[in-house]
């Protein structure tokens, strides 16, 4: 019987079989093999939009749910379900992994291991939105991270190797440290289940030790940091996205970072609110150098890669900022700046990813007075900036000023420093603009194409169109985030009342 | 068929034995085969492949239709000994598969290469049901001796000679260590039967000559499995070593090695004498530690592998440190995935250094443009090795760690987990060669490799056991859990 409660396991599946389908697709034939991937990733975005749309942000907290026991003997099940949270960003990896595979256009040699790779990639990071059980939601965490290797190091451009293993090894570092704290987790509750609901009833009713809390939440905050590029475990980060190519930069700066962020609301906040309380505040204090540090290194960059690489590191601050707010508005802002950010993110990759593929190269003082050639790049681009400079009317603007409202009360000094960190993000995004699209045409570069067509501009038009729609109606997302963040914080409250 | 069998069950001595017996006789036609008649010798190890086959899936399971002991008490079979004498015929087969790769090198001298293969599987398989110490002495030099013989087997490569002597004089070192050992436990205990040796323990709980002599049987053991400090033979055998017999080091006698340790420490000691589990657990990290960062900078493929079958003992030490059911329960799943995955990459590595002309890991450049389905396959069993999701090394790995966090070895567990990374390191540095090589920077040389039908099913199999046991773990899990059940219900 095909319910609606049971789709959801699809989301990882249908990847996963296109994957398995395109191994014994015979190489040579890669429009079809093209055709596969981008099919099963339009599936997986019909799917998203469906579970956006008949999602009941008043319903029970995870919906869609299904459950199969998996290893009985250790309370491993596959439960899968979705809060407001994870249809946020089950939308956001749907609607990056159907334009990343659109823009793999660009990728010409070796196609059917490519979207072999990024097809595992794609239902691994499903994977983690959807799981309930700490052993999957691990075990698809681990998994997103190894695809990653062979895609940067094989269609990689510069340092390519370098950047491949030292991505691979630091997000594996921080997983495996995850890992010893979840199984100490599973152990210290006694319940000899790996289930996140359960366990988190348990943590309300008989909340953990405040000593075991202490020493756990670190384990979990700062080795999913390492994936979110908490300062200062983010220098795999620019290096690693100017190696990769354009769909891969894509998912990992749109989604992939934002599961170092998603793992420790789904885990650390409900499960050791004693432990975030504490340590939080810490991690606030250290993303003010990632938004500082980042932005100033952004600055610096010649290549455009690494200026948007390093953007992302220092965006991730204000994710950090409110997360540590740890209060309902802060949460949910966080939640909704992951979901914008990713899709800037994403757009920027995209655009230069576009560029490069002609130009075949990314460094700014080379490149110059593009918008003659390129308008309608030149045009995205610019809406790229300035979502990313926190204009209003962009997503972005509206999730970073509910940060800013909901952090100045705990941190009013790191708010101001944030608040600086836009103005520098402006300055350098600006000054690309200028160098990059405007100025005096270079005669280098009159060859260049726009995007043409309808199949050549949907990536960058489709990303744009979602950029400007949550920026004019936030409240369609906010109204599903806000109802679980609100549970999420009430069911802890008495912990979190005494909260700095 | 029940009634089939009870009437065997009169004879039920037969049946414990029918592995064994059916093993002897697989031996001796082989022999026969090969002394009287002039059939082909690669022929001849393809029916040794299909005998032993046919071991693993009848007599075995036949054989556990019944259990108990037999000879006095000096064999014993159960549910642990049925588990291992899979692993070993398995072990047997793909080793015997490796060694039909290997055929072109050997000449006519294959047969006699299976023969001493199969030879040391019925060593192991004695030793998986032996029950004194003696048993377990001999049956560790039946295996030992065959071993001996094969990594020495390529008379005209220095390297292989090198590597025979070392491990001729190391074996033989250790195994007078295990004897004195032996003979010290004998002298206080006077036995040499598990069960009694554990009753005697019972009453004299703190016995300082038995402990001696027990120390020296583990380290004798800790030459076998290549644990921290006994290992310092491992990478140069390995590396000169003919493939197939590294790849029987590698898995079978390295399983010989833990059988013999899990049954001394839990059948003859039990984990709540001598408080062993803590020097085993230091063992664990020094290895882990030793084999993880000898394996950075090595350039030769089987030299790696035989510093990262160290680190692998480092894991399975710690499975067992626990000291708990838990622990056993992963080191036999961890067993499993590592047997399988090592048996898959030295199938791939047998075949690349053959049609590569040389062991190199440098020479593995490319190699997923010559042969897909060879790189992919190796490209699985690396992960697996590397303990990377979904595949059976990642599910054995997280037993152990999570038997390690259970028994409160917090920091051991954290050893095993940034140990994941180092591995990782020198695991991906050999996909690195195989896959990020373009076209172009190849240069002319490039030629697809063609493999048998036979062999790239053999390696789709393997492939699909690695993954399988990684996505449903439940089955190997109950088998584990059924087969180390004996190992803490035993007096």
């Amino acid at each position: 019987m095909l319910t609606s409660h049971s789709l959801l396991p699809y989301l990882v599946l249908i990847p996963l079989m296109a994957s398995a389908f395109i191994l014994v697709v015979p190489s040579e034939r890669i429009s079809a093999i093209r055709k596969i991937a981008i099919g099963a990733t339009f599936l997986t975005l019909i799917l998203a939009f469906f579970f956006l749309f008949s999602y009941q942000p008043s319903g029970s907290p995870y919906q869609f749910t299904i459950q199969i026991p998996w290893v009985r003997s250790f309370g491993i099940s596959y439960h899968a379900g979705l809060d407001g949270i994870g249809v946020v960003m089950v939308l956001l990896h749907a609607i990056l992994s159907f334009t990343g595979a659109l823009v793999s256009r660009s990728i010409k040699q070796d196609v059917k291991l490519y979207f072999i790779f990024y097809l595992i990639l794609v239902a691994s990071i499903f994977g983690v939105f959807t799981s309930l059980d700490l052993f999957f939601l691990y075990l698809f965490y681990e998994m997103s991270v190894i695809p990653l290797y062979p895609m940067i190091g094989i269609w990689g451009s510069q340092n390519r190797e370098y950047a491949s293993m030292k991505l691979t090894l630091y997000i594996s570092l921080g997983a495996v440290i995850a890992l010893v704290g979840l199984l100490a987790l599973y152990f210290a509750s006694g319940l000899q289940t790996f289930d996140l609901e359960a366990l988190s009833q348990q943590a309300q009713n008989q909340p953990f030790s405040v000593y075991f809390q202490m020493w756990c939440a670190p384990l979990l905050i700062f080795g999913f940091g390492v994936i979110a590029s908490l300062w200062p475990f983010h220098s795999w980060s620019p290096i690693g996205y100017a190696a990769a190519p354009t769909a891969v930069s894509m998912l990992h700066a749109g989604v992939l970072k934002k599961l170092g962020i998603f793992l420790i609301i789904r885990i650390v906040i409900p499960l050791l609110p004693e432990g975030a309380k504490f340590w939080l505040p810490i991690t606030a204090v250290l993303c003010i150098v990632n938004i500082l540090y980042g932005a100033w290194a952004a600055m610096a960059q010649k290549d455009m890669k690494f200026v948007i690489g390093f953007a992302s590191v220092s965006h991730m601050g204000y994710a950090f900022l409110g997360l540590a707010c740890l209060n309902q508005m802060g949460l949910t802002a966080t939640v909704f700046f992951m979901f914008a950010h990713g899709i800037m993110a994403a757009l920027c990759f995209a655009l230069i990813g576009f560029i490069y593929d002609q130009t075949h190269t990314r460094m700014i003082p080379d490149l110059g007075g593009l918008a003659k050639q390129l308008p309608f790049i030149t045009v995205c681009f610019v809406i790229a900036a300035f979502a990313s400079s926190g204009l209003p009317g962009f997503a972005n603007f509206v999730s970073e000023i509910l940060i800013f409202f909901s952090a100045w009360e705990h941190y009013p000094v790191q708010t101001i420093l944030a608040i600086f960190g836009i103005v520098i993000t402006a300055t350098y995004m600006l000054r690309m603009i200028r160098n990059v699209f405007f100025g005096p045409p270079n005669p280098n570069w009159a060859y260049l194409k726009d995007a043409k067509g309808l199949a050549g501009k949907l990536p960058y038009g489709f990303l744009v169109a979602v950029l400007l729609i949550f920026g004019v109606w936030p409240s369609l997302l906010l109204n599903i985030i806000r109802p679980t963040t609100e549970a999420l914080i009430e069911s802890r409250a008495a912990v979190l009342a005494q909260y700095p | 068929m029940n009634e089939f069998l009870s009437l065997f069950s009169r004879h039920s001595s037969w049946i414990i034995l029918a592995p064994e017996i059916g093993l002897t006789l697989l031996i001796l036609s082989v022999l026969a085969f090969d002394l009287w008649t002039q059939i082909n010798r690669t022929k001849l190890i393809q029916w040794s492949i299909l005998g032993s086959a046919l071991i693993g899936v009848i007599l075995i399971p036949l054989s556990s239709s019944a259990s108990g002991q037999i000879f006095q008490g000096a064999f014993q079979l159960d549910s642990f000994s049925i588990f291992l004498k899979e692993i070993f015929i398995v072990s047997c087969m793909v080793t015997l598969w490796i060694a039909h790769e290997f055929s072109e090198t050997l000449k006519n001298r294959a047969s006699d290469f299976a023969l001493l293969i199969l030879m040391a599987t019925l060593g192991a398989f004695f030793l998986a049901s032996a029950n004194d110490l003696i048993t377990l002495f001999i049956t560790i030099e039946w295996m030992t001796i065959s071993l001996y013989v094969l990594t020495a087997y390529l008379r005209t490569d220095p390297y292989g000679l090198e590597a025979g002597t070392k491990y001729l004089i190391m074996g033989a070192f250790s195994s007078a260590l295990f004897l004195y050992g032996i003979s010290h436990v004998y002298g206080t205990t006077g036995s040499v039967r598990f069960d009694h040796i554990h009753t005697w323990l019972t009453l004299h709980p703190k016995d300082p000559l038995f402990l001696t002599g027990l120390l020296l049987i583990l380290s004798g053991i800790g030459f076998k499995i290549a644990s921290f400090p006994f290992h310092l033979w491992v990478p140069d055998v390995y590396q000169g070593a003919p493939t197939p017999a590294t790849a029987f080091l590698s898995v079978s006698s390295k399983t010989a090695g833990f059988a013999a340790l899990v049954r001394i420490l839990f059948s003859v000691i039990g984990p709540e004498y001598f408080n062993w589990p803590v020097l085993i657990s230091l063992l664990s990290a020094a290895t882990l530690l030793y084999g993880n960062l000898g394996a950075l900078g090595q350039t030769n493929m089987k030299r790696l592998f035989g510093y990262s079958s160290i680190a692998h003992a480092g894991y399975l030490l710690m499975g067992i440190s626990c000291g708990t059911q838990r622990g056993m329960e992963a080191v036999i799943f961890y067993l499993t995935a590592y047997a399988i995955s090592n048996l898959l990459a030295f199938l791939v590595i047998v075949i690349a250094n053959r049609e590569l002309g040389e062991g190199e890991i440098i020479a593995y450049r490319g190699l997923a443009k010559k042969s897909p389905l060879l790189a992919g396959a190796f490209f699985v069993a690396l992960l697996s090795l590397g303990g990377i999701p979904p595949l059976g090394g990642f599910f054995g790995k997280f037993l152990v760690l999570e038997a390690a966090v259970h028994r409160g070895y917090l920091w051991l567990a954290m050893i095993g987990a940034v140990n994941v990374i180092v591995s990782l390191y020198y695991y991906l540095s050999i996909v690195k060669e195989m896959y990020f090589r373009h076209a172009a920077e190849l240069g002319a040389n490039e030629r697809k490799m063609n493999l048998r039908i036979s062999t790239q099913t053999l390696l789709v199999a393997l492939v699909l056991f690695v993954v399988g046991i990684g996505v449903f773990q439940e089955p190997l899990l109950l088998l584990a859990k059924s087969s180390v059940h004996i190992l803490f219900t035993n007096p």
